[in-house]
C-alpha cells in the first residue's frame, strides 16, 4: 500500500487529469476533464455551486464513482481510469460525509472502530487517540442519536481519522450545523487535521469557510476547476468574472475601456484587468465587489442613481442601489451616517481597489 | 441545470454498481427465472398438448367460467370500495363514537380466510342452517334464499376483503392535508361538492391499489368459490385437475387466469404512475377538525355496526360457538396435531427459504438500479398476481415432467410458496432498505470494508426488521394457502386449512369449527397486528398485504 512516506518530496499525493465522470443518463458529464492536484500535507478545499459537480470529485476520488476518461492517482499509483477501478475499501480514503452517515447500530467506539483493523490490540491505541482528538473521549458507549449534530460530525471525523487515511475528504462537513457551531468546528477541524499531518481535500459552496480553512482553493463550475490557487491570490486575481463573481459577492455589470478607466451605468471607475492589458473601447464585464464600492453625495449632473433598499446588518448596511436602467445593485457600506431611501448617490471604487474587469466573451 | 439534477440524482441514487454485473445479478435472475418458471411452463403445456391451444382456449366454457368471474371480481370490488371508503371517512373524519374500535373492527376480517367464511356462510345460512332453523322457530318461514352460488360467493368474500380497501384510503386520508379541503370550503363549495371534487379525486390512486388488491384476492380465491359451489377459474381448474383423465384443460384455464391476473395487475402499475399527487403533501399535517354528524350519527353508527357485525362478530362467534359446542358434547373435534405442525412446518420453511430468495432481489431493486435490476424485481413482483392454484397445477406438470425427484415431497409446495409469497417479503425488506442512507454503506467502503462485508455487518443488521416482518407475513400467509397446498401437498399431507375445507366440504362442521379457530388464532391475529404495522408506516396499499 502507497502511503504518503513512499513518496519523493514534493510529488503531490493526488493527481487528477482530465477526469471525466458521467452519471448514467445524464446528457452531460458531471466532471469533464477535470485536471487536479493535491500536495502532500495540504488542505485544500473546493468552492462551487451546488450542481458544479464539487461533491463528484470527492466521490471519484474515494472510488465511490467511476473514472470514464483521464486518470486518477494517490500516492503515485493509478487507482482509477477507465481501464482500472481500485475499490473503495483498498483506497485508504477517509471520507466525511455532509449527513454524517453514522451507523446507527453501532455505539461511538464501534462507529469509529469500524475501518480500523486489529480493533481489540494493536488498532486499539489508534482508535482512543483519534477520540481524544475529537474530545469526544467518555461518550464511547453512546449511539449516534443520542449525540448533538457537532458531536456526530465529530465521531464521524474521527471515525475517518482512526484507519489514518491517506487523504481525508469532507463533503460539505459543516452545513448541517447552525453557524455558531460551524465556526467553533471549523477551527477544530483544521487544528486537528494539520497537528495529525493528514491531506485533506473540503468541498463546500460556503465562501467563508473555503477561504478561511484553504491553503489552496480550487473554484469548481460545470464539472471544471476553473481556477486553482491561495485564497488571496485567487481574491485579488481572480482569472475570469465567473471565479471573481464566486469568489466575493459582487455585481457584475457590462463597461467600455476609456483610458484608465472603465465606464458603467453604475459609474467610472479605475480598474485593473487581470487578463492583461486592453486597448480603448474594449466592451468588458466589470465585477463590482460589494465590499469595494463607496458611496458619495450627489453633486448635480451625471445620470441617476437612486437608494432604493437598505438592509441594516449591524456593522455594515447593505444597500440596493437603483441604476438608470432600473437594474439594482448592492453596496455595503459601515453602518454610520446612514443613508435613506431615495437619496441620489455616486458610486465610486476606492483608488487601492479598482474594479476587475474582463473582455466581454464574444 | 443538467448537472443539478445529476448530483440530485447522486444523492439518493447510491451505489449504483457502474461495472454493471454483479454475483448479485447472478442471484437475482435466478430468483426471477423461478418466478417465471410456472408462467412459461403453462404456455409450453397449452401450446403442445395434444388438442391445438386454440381449442382448448376458446370453449364455450371458457367463455362462462370467464364471464362468471368478471362478474364476481367486479361485485366484490365494487362491494368493498362501498363498504371501505365511508367507513375509513366516518373512522377518521366524523366525530362517530368509539371511533378506533370500529377501525380495527375494519382491518380484523382480513385475519379469517376465505374458506372459514364461507364454512361459516354454510352452516348460518344454508337451506338448512342455523338462520333458516332460527326463522323457522319464529315466523314459520321455510324458505330463505340460496346461499350457494353468486350470492353466497359475493357477500362472503366482500365481507372479508373491504379491509384492501379500507386501510390504504384511511391511511391516504390521514395524510391528507386538510388545508386544501378547507380551501375548497373557503372558496365556496359545500361539504358534498368539496368531497366530490377534493377529496375523493385525492383518494382515487388509494382507491384503485385497495381495489386491485381485492380484484386479486377474489379472482384468485379458491376457498370460498369451492366451498359455495360457484364456478370459477379456480373451482372449475380443480375439478378439471381432480377429475379429468387429460389435464389440458386444466393447463389452458390456468393460463388464462394467470393472462386475466397479469392485466388486473397492469391496472395496478399504471395506476401507481399516477400515484404521484396523493403523496404530495409530506411533512406535518394538522389534524383536521372533526365533522359533527349530528342526527346523522345513527345511521352512520348502524351502517359500521352492521358491517362489523357481520364481517367479524358473526364468523368469530359461530366459529367459536361450533367449537364449544363440540368440546362439551365430547365430539371427535378434528383437531389434528399432525396438521398443526405441518402447518408450523411448512410456514417456517416458506417464511426461510423466501427470505433468502427476497434479500438479494431488494438489495438489487433499491441499490443497483438498471435495466437489469428493474427486470428482477418486476419478475419478482408477478407472483404477487399469480393465483396459488395456477402455480400449483403449472408445479404439478413440472414436477411430472422435470423436478422428478421432488414431486409428491415438501419441496415443491415451499417452492410454490415461495413463488407465491416472494412479493411480500420484497416489499418489507425494500421499504427498510429504503430508510438506510446509502452513504452509511459508502462509509463503510471507504474504512475498508468490501461490498460482501458491507452487506454482512451494515445493510443486514440495519434491515433486519424488514427481514423478519417479511418472514413472519409470508409465515402466516403459507399457514392460511389452500389451494396450492391441497394440489402440491404430498399424498396424505394434511394442515389445518386442507382439515378445515375438507371437513366443511363434507358437511362435518362441528369437526371444521375447532381447526378454524385454532387458525384464526394462530394465523390470523399475527397477520392482523403486521397489517396494521404497515398500514401505520405507509399509505399505499402494498404488496405486503397479498392474498391471505
Amino acid at each position: 500500500m502507497a502511503s504518503a512516506n513512499d513518496l519523493q518530496p514534493g510529488a503531490p499525493l493526488l493527481e487528477m487529469s482530465d477526469v471525466c465522470v458521467t452519471y448514467p443518463g445524464a446528457a452531460s458529464p458531471a466532471l469533464d476533464n477535470l485536471s487536479l492536484s493535491v500536495q502532500t500535507g495540504e488542505f485544500l478545499t473546493i468552492l462551487g455551486r451546488s450542481g458544479s459537480g464539487k461533491t463528484t470529485v470527492l466521490r471519484a476520488i474515494a472510488g465511490l464513482e467511476r473514472v470514464h476518461h483521464g486518470q486518477l492517482s494517490i500516492g503515485g499509483r493509478v487507482v482509477a481510469d477507465p481501464r482500472t477501478h481500485v475499490k473503495p475499501e483498498n483506497r485508504r480514503v477517509g471520507m466525511v460525509f455532509q449527513d454524517y452517515a453514522l451507523f446507527p447500530h453501532l455505539s461511538v467506539i464501534d462507529n469509529v472502530a469500524f475501518g480500523v483493523q486489529d480493533s481489540g490490540g494493536s488498532g486499539r491505541a489508534s482508535i482512543i487517540r483519534a477520540l481524544e482528538m475529537v474530545g469526544l473521549d467518555g461518550y464511547e458507549e453512546r449511539y449516534p442519536h443520542e449525540l448533538s449534530g457537532g458531536q456526530q460530525q465529530r465521531v464521524a471525523l474521527a471515525r475517518s481519522l482512526a484507519p489514518d487515511p491517506v487523504i481525508l475528504l469532507l463533503d460539505e462537513p459543516f452545513s448541517n450545523l447552525d453557524r455558531q457551531l460551524r465556526g467553533t468546528l471549523r477551527r477544530d477541524v483544521l487544528d486537528i487535521v494539520e497537528s495529525n499531518g493528514t491531506t485533506a481535500v473540503l468541498v463546500t459552496h460556503d465562501r467563508e469557510e473555503a477561504l478561511g480553512m484553504a491553503d489552496r482553493i480550487a473554484i469548481m463550475e460545470a464539472g471544471r476547476v476553473l481556477q486553482v490557487g491561495a485564497p488571496v491570490d485567487l481574491y485579488s486575481n481572480s482569472t475570469s468574472s465567473e471565479v471573481a463573481q464566486l469568489i466575493a459577492p459582487s455585481n457584475t455589470v457590462r463597461g467600455r475601456i476609456a483610458g484608465p478607466y472603465v465606464d458603467t451605468e453604475a459609474g467610472r471607475f479605475r480598474y485593473r484587468s487581470p487578463q492583461g492589458p486592453l486597448g480603448n473601447g474594449v466592451f468588458v464585464d466589470a465585477v463590482l465587489r460589494v465590499h469595494d464600492l463607496e458611496l458619495g453625495p450627489w453633486e448635480g449632473g451625471g445620470a441617476l442613481r437612486t437608494v432604493r433598499y437598505r438592509e441594516y446588518q449591524g456593522e455594515f448596511t447593505e444597500y440596493g442601489i437603483e441604476l438608470p436602467s432600473l437594474r439594482r445593485i448592492y453596496v455595503r457600506r459601515r453602518s454610520i451616517a446612514p443613508l435613506e431611501i431615495g437619496t441620489r448617490v455616486v458610486i465610486t471604487a476606492p483608488f487601492d481597489r479598482p474594479v476587475l474587469v474582463y473582455p466581454e466573451q464574444p | 441545470m443538467t448537472s443539478l439534477r445529476m448530483e440530485t440524482a447522486s444523492r439518493f441514487g447510491a451505489l449504483r454498481s457502474r461495472s454493471g454485473f454483479t454475483p448479485l445479478h447472478l442471484v437475482g435472475i435466478g430468483v426471477a427465472a423461478l418466478v417465471l418458471l410456472p408462467i412459461v411452463y403453462l404456455v409450453i403445456r397449452t401450446f403442445t398438448a395434444d388438442s391445438s391451444a386454440a381449442d382448448l382456449i376458446l370453449r364455450q366454457r371458457t367463455a362462462e367460467i370467464l364471464l362468471r368471474s368478471i362478474l364476481l371480481v367486479g361485485l366484490v370490488t365494487a362491494g368493498s370500495i362501498l363498504i371501505a371508503v365511508p367507513m375509513a371517512w366516518l373512522t377518521l373524519r366524523t366525530n362517530l363514537p368509539w371511533r378506533n374500535l370500529w377501525t380495527v373492527g375494519a382491518v380484523l376480517p382480513l385475519v379469517i380466510p376465505s374458506f372459514i367464511g364461507a364454512f361459516v356462510a354454510v352452516i348460518a345460512l344454508s337451506p338448512r342452517g342455523m338462520l333458516q332453523d332460527l326463522l323457522d322457530l319464529l315466523f314459520g318461514i321455510e324458505r330463505i334464499p340460496n346461499i350457494f352460488g353468486l350470492p353466497g360467493a359475493t357477500l362472503v368474500l366482500t365481507l372479508l376483503t373491504f379491509p384492501y380497501v379500507f386501510i390504504p384510503v384511511r391511511a391516504s386520508l390521514r395524510r391528507m392535508d386538510p388545508a386544501l379541503e378547507e380551501m375548497a370550503r373557503n372558496l365556496g363549495h359545500g361539504s358534498f361538492a368539496t368531497f366530490r371534487y377534493v377529496t375523493f379525486p385525492l383518494l382515487r390512486p388509494a382507491i384503485s391499489a385497495g381495489a386491485v388488491l381485492t380484484a386479486l384476492y377474489t379472482l384468485s380465491d379458491f376457498g370460498a368459490v369451492s366451498l359455495l359451489r360457484y364456478e370459477t377459474f379456480t373451482w372449475a381448474i380443480f375439478i378439471q385437475y381432480d377429475t379429468a383423465f387429460d389435464r389440458s384443460i386444466a393447463a389452458a384455464l390456468s393460463l388464462v387466469l394467470v393472462a386475466v391476473a397479469l392485466g388486473i395487475l397492469a391496472m395496478d402499475i399504471a395506476s401507481r404512475g399516477q400515484g404521484r399527487y396523493h403523496r404530495s403533501t409530506v411533512g406535518s399535517v394538522r389534524p383536521p377538525r372533526p365533522v359533527k354528524l349530528g342526527a346523522w350519527r345513527w345511521p352512520a353508527l348502524a351502517f359500521v355496526s352492521i358491517v362489523t357485525a357481520l364481517s367479524l362478530i358473526a364468523p368469530l362467534g359461530i366459529v367459536s360457538y361450533w367449537a364449544i359446542r363440540g368440546v362439551a358434547r365430547g365430539e371427535d373435534v378434528g383437531l389434528d396435531w399432525t396438521a398443526f405442525s405441518n402447518s408450523l412446518q411448512a410456514g417456517g420453511l416458506a417464511a426461510l427459504f423466501t427470505t433468502l430468495a427476497a434479500v438479494p432481489v431488494a438489495i438489487l431493486a433499491v441499490r443497483h438500479r438498471g435495466l437489469i435490476s428493474l427486470s428482477i424485481e418486476r419478475a419478482a413482483y408477478l407472483g404477487f398476481g399469480l393465483p396459488g392454484i395456477a402455480v400449483a397445477l403449472a408445479l404439478v406438470f413440472l414436477g411430472i415432467n422435470v423436478f422428478t425427484p421432488i414431486y409428491q415431497t415438501r419441496a415443491l409446495l415451499i417452492l410454490a410458496y415461495v413463488i407465491l409469497f416472494l412479493p411480500a417479503s420484497i416489499g418489507a425488506i425494500r421499504a427498510s432498505l429504503m430508510q438506510v442512507n446509502p452513504r452509511i454503506e459508502e462509509a463503510a467502503r471507504g474504512l475498508g470494508r468490501s461490498s460482501l462485508q458491507v452487506v454482512w455487518s451494515v445493510t443486514l443488521p440495519l434491515v433486519m426488521p424488514g427481514v423478519l416482518a417479511g418472514a413472519a407475513t409470508v409465515f402466516l400467509l403459507t399457514m392460511k394457502e389452500l389451494p396450492a397446498t391441497l394440489i402440491l401437498g404430498p399424498i396424505g399431507f394434511q394442515t389445518l386449512a386442507t382439515d378445515i375445507w375438507g371437513f366443511t366440504e363434507e358437511a362435518f362442521f362441528a369437526k371444521a369449527a375447532v381447526p378454524a379457530l385454532v387458525l384464526i388464532l394462530s394465523a390470523g391475529i399475527p397477520t392482523a397486528f403486521l397489517l396494521f404495522r404497515d398500514a401505520q408506516l405507509s399509505s399505499s396499499a402494498s404488496s405486503e398485504s397479498t392474498a391471505i
